[in-house]
């Protein structure tokens, strides 16, 4: 037998032959002692792989980002299903059901026939019903008050209740949410094509597979949002139009500048208003702005102004980590960012190219959800993390788009997973591990 | 921090200790530890009050690592087997299937090991374990270099063991 065969299995489990497993396996059982060799020296390349690999040093954050696209995923679900209710379940789910998770969507599916059948049939397939008291079609000069099951037709304008959403079923499955006070026009509803123009307000779409050559479109005057077979959101006022993907991907254009993204789960895009702006935060020339700390206390982080800054001087950071230990620094501007319009955070970093991992956190406040005005912002803020990499020695501009935050505590149910960035109070940057320095320079908002 | 955050905290290494000890493979122990995690996190009010959350996640972890080696398929006989034999030794350091989490004093006595060695020796486990990139990774390379990883490895376990039983300071 290879006397080399356990370690061998350390390195790799299955790159054994299968006569030196059997080998292996009749060794380990008739003698404890490899037995125990090899259980340890497992043990041994777990604990260093662990230690030395960059990737696996954020394991906490990584079941996190997981734990929080899994709760949006269910508050998604939450949300569309309180939205839908009385209206048959979508064919994506496949979960298995019992016989009284059937009633509803069979009542509400009876009831879509009965309006079928009864309300004004549309000459063209897939039309839309709306299943909301409340709602108002505007069909021509005739202001139709919902009450029931009513088909909408091209042309019909639809605006949905103060005081709630107006779902709108399709035969295929698809579900829109017209937010509270939204309007929207059908404009085309054919068996492969259904355009809406959001005039105002809210549309949340759970939308069915699209087949090859099926297309649903939202258009505001600013965008365009093309469905590719996902779940998303459109919020448009009269300036601005904002994406947001849950699921899936979608096709968003901006009307004006006739460019196109792709916009992917968690991300968001949006056109209209200003276009691409700064921010500035903080030019990183005075220490006024930014504290410095270590959680829990054992690390270090001292930080001075550097006269050789990407533009200007810049902010020195020198931090001194021991295991367990995170030392930070914090920008604390004088007063809160509305950055809801923007697209993420960014500065100028004198990096070292060590590889080193930095988490950047946002503090998202929002007063009116936390009920405890007077409290430090900073202190009972939300907080959401990403990481940049330190890849490259000198100066390089870091680019951390909102959707890349993710909540830093564990989302519990019903808690928020992505920020809200009405107020954003304040801006942290600390090392993952290890001793060293780097430089800030220029902290901004951007959007594009 | 939430109690599921302190656990997560507090049991990770321990977990993923025990994952490999069972014969998963690195390049999946985080995947099961975190659906393990995951899992856990959704049921959480199935962890008896009186079971320390660490043994709760190893019997999950356990099932995890089973049904990962089902999957495979080709070697999952094999690969169940080694499991199976190697949870009948007790591991004297990094936490068996038996203890709480004692991954810590494991962790610092392998701190205190790397400390000893030469400064080529820590680069080459460095580069061999850190080096993300898979072209230049050590661990695909020269089969010198895989040969004194091996014997590192033996040298840390021969010190973890003694300064964990006490007969080095």
């Amino acid at each position: 037998m290879n006397p080399d065969v356990i370690s061998r299995f350390v390195a790799d489990p299955l790159e054994l032959s299968e006569a030196e497993q059997d080998e292996l396996i009749a060794r380990i059982e008739s003698h404890p002692e490899q037995c125990l060799r090899l259980r340890e020296l497992l043990i041994i390349e777990e604990a260093l792989s662990a230690r030395m690999a960059p990737h696996r040093g954020h394991f906490s954050n990584q079941v996190r980002k997981r734990m929080a696209i899994q709760g949006s995923g269910r508050m998604f679900a939450t949300r569309l299903s309180a939205a839908t209710k009385g209206l048959p379940a979508s064919k994506a789910r496949t979960a298995p059901r019992r016989w009284w998770t059937f009633a509803a969507p069979l009542a509400a599916a009876a009831l879509l026939v009965l309006g079928w059948f009864l309300l004004p049939a549309s000459p063209e397939g897939r039309s839309g019903v709306v299943a909301t008291p409340g709602a108002v079609v505007q069909r021509g000069d005739d202001r139709i008050l919902v009450s029931t099951p009513w088909t909408l037709a091209v042309g019909d304008s639809l605006s949905a209740p103060a005081d709630s959403a107006a779902i709108i079923g399709f035969s295929d499955g698809t579900r829109l949410a017209l937010g509270p006070g939204s309007s929207l026009i059908l404009s085309t509803c054919t068996a492969t094509q259904r355009d809406i123009e959001l005039t105002a307000g809210t549309l949340t779409a759970a939308v069915a597979h699209l087949s090859e050559g099926d297309r649903l479109c939202v258009r505001t005057v600013q965008a365009e949002a093309r469905v590719i077979g996902t779940r998303f959101a459109v919020h448009a006022d009269g300036e601005r139009t904002r994406l947001e993907v849950e699921d899936g991907r979608v096709a968003f254009t901006d009307r004006v500048t006739a460019t196109t993204v792709a916009v992917g789960a968690g991300e968001h895009a949006a056109a209209g208003g200003s276009t691409a702006s700064i921010q500035l935060i903080d030019a990183c020339e005075r220490t006024d702005a930014w504290q410095a700390g270590s959680t829990p206390l054992g690390g270090d982080m001292a930080l001075s102004i550097d006269a050789k800054g990407h533009r200007g001087a810049c902010l020195a950071c020198a931090f001194t980590t021991k295991p367990g230990t995170y030392p930070w620094a914090m920008c604390v501007p004088a007063s809160g960012y509305d950055c809801r319009a923007d697209t993420g955070v960014r500065f100028w970093l004198r990096g070292n190219g060590d590889g080193r991992d930095f988490c950047v956190q946002i503090l998202d406040y929002v007063a009116a959800i936390d009920g405890r005005q007077g409290l430090d912002p900073r202190g009972i803020a939300m907080r959401f993390s990403t990481t940049f990499r330190d890849q490259q020695a000198g100066w390089r501009l870091i680019e951390l788009p909102f959707a890349s935050f993710v909540a830093h505590d564990t989302p519990q149910p019903g808690a928020r997973v992505r920020p809200v960035l009405a107020d954003v109070v304040g801006v942290v940057v600390f090392p993952m591990s290890g001793d060293g320095s780097i430089a800030l320079d220029d902290l901004e908002v951007y959007r594009r | 921090m939430t109690t599921f955050d302190t656990i997560l905290h507090e049991t990770e290494r321990a977990l993923r200790l025990y994952l490999a000890s069972l014969g998963v493979r690195l390049t999946d122990v985080d995947d099961l530890a975190q659906d393990v995690y995951l899992d856990f996190y959704q049921h959480q009010e199935d962890l008896p009050v009186d079971v320390e959350p660490i043994r709760w996640l190893k019997g999950m972890a356990k099932h995890k690592a089973y049904d990962h080696f089902r999957r495979l398929a080709q070697r999952s006989g094999f690969l169940q087997r080694m499991a199976t034999a190697l949870e009948r030794q007790q591991p004297r350091f990094g936490c068996g299937d038996g203890c709480g989490d004692g991954s810590d004093d494991m962790l610092d006595a392998l701190e205190r090991c790397l400390t000893k060695l030469p400064d080529d020796q820590r680069d080459l486990l460095a580069r061999y374990y850190g080096d993300a990139d898979e072209d230049t990774s050590v661990a695909r390379a020269p089969s010198a270099a895989r040969m004194s990883v091996m014997r590192l490895r033996e040298a840390l376990r021969h010190c973890i063991v003694g300064r964990i039983s006490g007969a080095v300071p």
